[in-house]
């Protein structure tokens, strides 16, 4: 398959979180601001395209019964190595996190990939199936994170877009405000699909 | 009962190869994570006890508190460069709206407080509580004060301290926690003659 | 007292569907009725309990007791907790599984489907590691495993009873499924708001 086909598919046709709808927990709970958004994106898009080259090597040495636990060991070590260079290297973006690195582990999405992609390709494929639905994790994850601190704070990136005299609704930054954000960007991209299809 | 030896083992092996190479992972980020969590202290000592050259702490001066009951987790007990004592910077773990507020307090040998500075309000609610690490107008009502005893509180409970906007239990905990910090100066520090 | 704060707090305060966001898949996706989501609602109520238990055990007792020393140093086995903790949980389900089946048919007809889908239930990892990181006890981590719990099984059963009067309802097309649920996640969200605070 054509690698930018396969990254395309993974950011647009199959965005893991505005069209397959997986992934769901830390889409919504670190989205408060851009930064965090797409710190997480780009944990797991690492974790994901790290699993997925070692699962499409070792894929034909696992036997069939014990598949998913083994997938599960290789996915939960690459978490706890991204969890310590974090912890390591760039202390706060772990410490907003918080327990949500550990938690890359159960992100769906990873699971998902494994099972229906990189167990079934090569190496090379898998790494762009890696790199790609991992861009498209991360692309829904600014896209949310930047509403919600533009809303909720006035601000993009830390800095203040909005005026001063602008109310700012800090009930986006706030965990409702997660759930009725998605819900709107979902609603905007239901109205482009419909309106294509037409 | 055969069929299932081979699979086993191909778990085994994977999760002993998983295992060794976290191993090694885990070693050679074991120091770069420790410096990480100086620095982290280290930044917050100066915004507490300006006063005092803290790029030059290391981690022996850090003293953990082992103490169950009380919420003082660390102190540290900062020198000027003759190696007298001119502060110490308390750490204080207490429960702001969420649980988990890390503070850390400076306290000059008299039992003023020179300083204040949020480690961790992750759990505070942002842009409201968590606004404790930003605003510098809330942080600088306490320099200067005398804690202890409940001396510090909050004007809506009588005291001095103005509240950040709307998050009145945020600014009663951090009120709280200057008073524990310097209940711990007097209690503990003081009265074994200053430790160190 | 202590304990009773505890549960108080893992069920309403912090709620893990609402204020946490741990376990938003099942919550999203197993219900649509009721009956289900109440189902669900028991198998993680089990499965939270065991797991908090079992981590506690593995955790206090094995992971960082055991010393290695290896020509790179020494350590303890604290850093394997991530493997560790998905690995009892996936064993555990399977476990209960087995057992279930065996022991009460009918409750493996009840339980039965969910069993497997708890593995990768991120609110029972979530849970554990929750426990791990506010250094509980052993039975304060199984106080906060079935408060987690109840407070998802509260959220699931509630969200599904709003979602079976939504789906007679007339609903504008691009709002339809997702949108939907997630607006009416939110406003239940707001309302859990109202508890924050209160301890």
């Amino acid at each position: 398959m054509n690698p930018v086909k396969i990254v395309k598919n993974g950011i647009f046709d199959e965005n893991p979180t505005f069209v397959q709808v997986i992934g769901m927990c830390p889409t919504l709970a670190v989205t408060t601001s851009v930064e965090n958004g797409i710190g997480m994106g780009l944990a797991t898009t690492a974790v994901l395209t790290c699993s997925n080259i070692v699962i499409s090597l070792i894929r034909k040495f696992v036997p069939d019964q014990v598949r998913i636990p083994c997938y599960i060991v290789v996915i939960a070590s690459f978490v706890t190595m991204v969890q310590m260079l974090l912890k390591a290297f760039v202390p706060a973006l772990n410490a907003s996190l918080g327990m949500f690195i550990p938690l890359i582990v159960v992100n769906c999405i990873i699971l998902a990939r494994a099972e229906a992609f990189a167990g079934k390709n090569g190496c090379i494929a898998s790494l762009f199936d890696g790199i790609g639905m991992g861009l498209g994790f991360t692309v829904a994850l600014g896209l949310i994170g930047c509403v919600r601190e533009l809303l909720g704070g006035g601000s993009i990136l830390g800095l203040a877009i909005l005026p001063e005299a602008f109310p700012k609704t800090l009930l986006m930054i706030l965990p409702p405000g997660a759930f009725f954000t998605l819900a709107l960007l979902m609603v905007i991209i239901n109205c482009i699909r419909n309106r294509k299809s037409n | 009962m055969h069929d299932a030896i081979k699979p086993g083992i191909a778990l085994l092996i994977i999760a002993a190869i998983a295992a060794a190479i976290l191993g090694y992972v885990n070693y050679i980020t074991a120091a770069p994570i420790k410096q990480a969590d100086l620095n982290t202290t280290i930044e917050s000592v100066k915004v507490v006890l300006p006063e005092v050259n803290a790029d030059a702490l290391t981690e022996n001066d850090i003293v953990n508190v082992e103490d169950p009951d009380s919420e003082v987790t660390s102190y540290i007990a900062a020198k000027d460069a003759d190696g007298n004592i001119i502060g110490y910077a308390i750490s204080v773990e207490t429960k702001g709206f969420g649980s988990g507020l890390k503070l850390m307090y400076g306290i000059d040998t008299e039992g003023k407080i020179t300083g204040l500075s949020a480690i961790d309000c992750s759990n505070e609610t942002p842009g409201l509580g968590a606004n404790v690490k930003t605003d510098a107008n809330f942080c600088k009502q306490f320099i200067g004060m005398e804690g202890g005893d409940g001396k510090i509180k909050v004007d809506k409970d009588g005291g001095e301290i103005h509240s950040l906007t709307g998050a009145t239990i945020t600014s009663r905990a951090v009120s709280n926690a200057a008073n524990t910090a310097a209940d711990f100066y007097f209690k503990n520090i003081l009265k074994e003659g200053g430790a160190n | 007292m202590h304990l009773f704060t505890i549960l108080i707090a893992a069920i309403f305060v912090n709620n893990f569907i609402f204020s946490k966001f741990l376990g938003i898949c099942p919550f999203l996706g197993v219900s649509k009725k009721v009956e289900t989501a109440a189902g669900m609602g028991v198998a993680v109520i089990f499965v939270m309990t065991l797991a908090s238990a079992a981590t506690w055990v593995v955790y206090n007792c094995i992971l960082t007791k055991i010393i290695i020393t290896l020509p790179i140093g020494e350590s303890d086995l604290s850093f394997l907790y991530n493997i560790a903790f998905i690995l009892i949980i996936a064993s555990l389900v399977q476990f209960v599984e087995m057992f279930i089946k065996k022991s009460s048919p009918s409750l493996y007809q009840a339980l039965g489907v969910y069993l497997p889908l708890i593995t990768t239930n991120c609110a029972v990892l979530g849970v554990t590691v929750l426990n791990m990181d506010s250094n509980y006890g052993f039975i304060e981590s199984m106080v906060n495993g079935i408060g987690a719990a109840v407070g998802f099984t509260l959220a699931i059963v509630l969200f599904a009873g709003i979602r079976e009067r939504i789906a007679r309802c007339h609903i504008l097309k691009p709002l339809q499924g997702f949108p939907i649920a997630l607006i009416t996640a939110g406003l239940m969200s707001i309302a859990f708001l109202g508890f924050s605070g209160m301890l």
